[in-house]
């Protein structure tokens, strides 16, 4: 049976709204017999991320290269640099999303400074277009930290050179970002 | 006998789950990243996995097969998953209304967060995922069913997570009755707080002010 939730309109009618429980027929099939415990499917996971792993270097070098190649066309449009910003996006978050379970998180380190960076520009309500000089070179450092980690073939989390190379890009950034409305 | 799993920290962990009989369908442009979500959920023991590739290919794929569970990215075209899980959920044409749906997303910038919980998400989970990441969520949403609430602005699970200890006025929100024809939850359930920490930054802590409707 559903219990409603009496909330008011702003005119002041009473809207209702019902809180009820679905039946888990998830729950019924999970428990079948012949069922895995956590561990044993982690340990099944986790050979799978690592057969996975062992190629991806191969994916994260062209998203690099793809990436590498949206921003050189930025440059040379710095007026049209936003029509490029939804593909920057995309392969941006490919690397964040995908880079640290294949065991580089220094690539998704950068690659998530890069999308926070596309992001605080947007929430400022600032196009690159607006602000190209300090605007494209950090996109550019970005891609140039990306570039250098996948030819270092930097995993896990590299050493003082790499730690030096992301305190670099933020304060590229901190530069680059307009002063934060509200 | 209980084994003590130091891997979930200190909970008794007796569950075991058999995912053969769940038919899971993900949704995520990137190839490689649908070809780790198939690799990890057929390790777990999935048997039927559907693939695709954007929101809408997801739609015409469920018009065709059934599915009981969904993985979905956020940012895909021409739809996105932020579309899917609204279509799914008010659309009079959803198979399911109540289909659990796991956003899996790269973007975790706050608003996105928000959106995914305000069109309907079940759960969230921020990439880059771990085996164990991924399994925790499909456990969580097996073991810690939300409560749905239907309004005249929203169809979707309860977005409300937390109670209030301290609060002391009339409890006035609508508390959702368990449905009867589950099994009991069984001991040592997985919690649902066995997040890493940017999952917890990536989740929205509802503080139970938003109404549901």
């Amino acid at each position: 049976m559903a219990n409603s939730d009496e909330t008011k309109k702003q005119d002041g009618e009473v809207a209702k709204a019902e809180v009820f429980t679905p039946p888990n027929l998830l729950k019924i099939r999970a428990s079948a017999p012949g069922g895995k415990t956590m561990d044993e499917m982690v340990e099944a996971g986790m050979s799978v991320v690592s057969g996975l792993a062992k190629n991806y270097a191969d994916i994260a070098n062209a998203d690099v290269a793809e990436i590498a190649g949206i921003a050189a066309a930025m440059r040379q449009a710095p007026t049209k640099a936003d029509e490029f910003r939804p593909e920057l996006m995309r392969v941006g978050l490919n690397l964040k999303g995908q880079a640290a379970t294949m065991g580089y998180p220094l690539v998704t380190e950068v690659a998530h400074s890069l999308i926070d960076f596309l992001d605080d520009m947007k929430k400022a309500n600032r196009r690159l277009a607006d602000d190209p000089k300090p605007a494209l070179p950090a996109v550019q450092f970005h891609v140039e930290a990306l570039r250098l980690l996948m030819a270092k073939d930097v995993k896990g989390k590299g050493g003082p050179t790499e730690r030096a190379l992301i305190d670099g890009l933020k304060s590229i950034v901190a530069k680059a970002l307009p002063e934060q409305a509200g | 006998m209980p084994v003590p799993s130091a891997a979930f920290g200190s909970v008794t962990v007796t569950a075991t789950y058999n995912f053969e009989r769940i038919s899971l369908l993900i949704a995520d442009p990137s190839k490689y990243m649908r070809s780790l979500l198939v690799g990890l959920a057929r390790s777990f023991g999935f048997r039927t996995i559907y693939e695709a590739a954007d929101g809408q290919s997801a739609i015409n794929l469920m018009r065709e097969r059934h599915v009981d569970l969904v993985i979905v990215d956020g940012p895909m075209t021409p739809m996105d998953g932020y579309e899917f899980t609204k279509h799914l959920r008010i659309s009079p044409e959803t198979p399911n209304p109540f289909l659990p749906i796991i956003m899996v997303s790269a973007h975790t910038e706050v608003s996105q967060v928000k959106q995914a919980r305000d069109v309907g998400v079940t759960e969230f989970l921020a990439k880059p995922i771990s085996a164990k990441t991924l399994l925790v969520r499909f456990c969580s949403v097996i073991d810690n069913q939300r409560a749905f609430v239907r309004s005249s602005k929203f169809i979707g699970p309860d977005r409300r997570r937390h109670t209030d200890q301290a609060f002391q006025g009339q409890e006035r929100r609508g508390v959702p009755q368990p449905a009867q024809d589950s099994p009991p939850h069984p001991e040592g359930l997985l919690p649902g707080g066995a997040l890493s920490q940017d999952e917890i930054k990536a989740l929205l802590k509802d503080d139970g002010k938003e109404a549901a409707a």
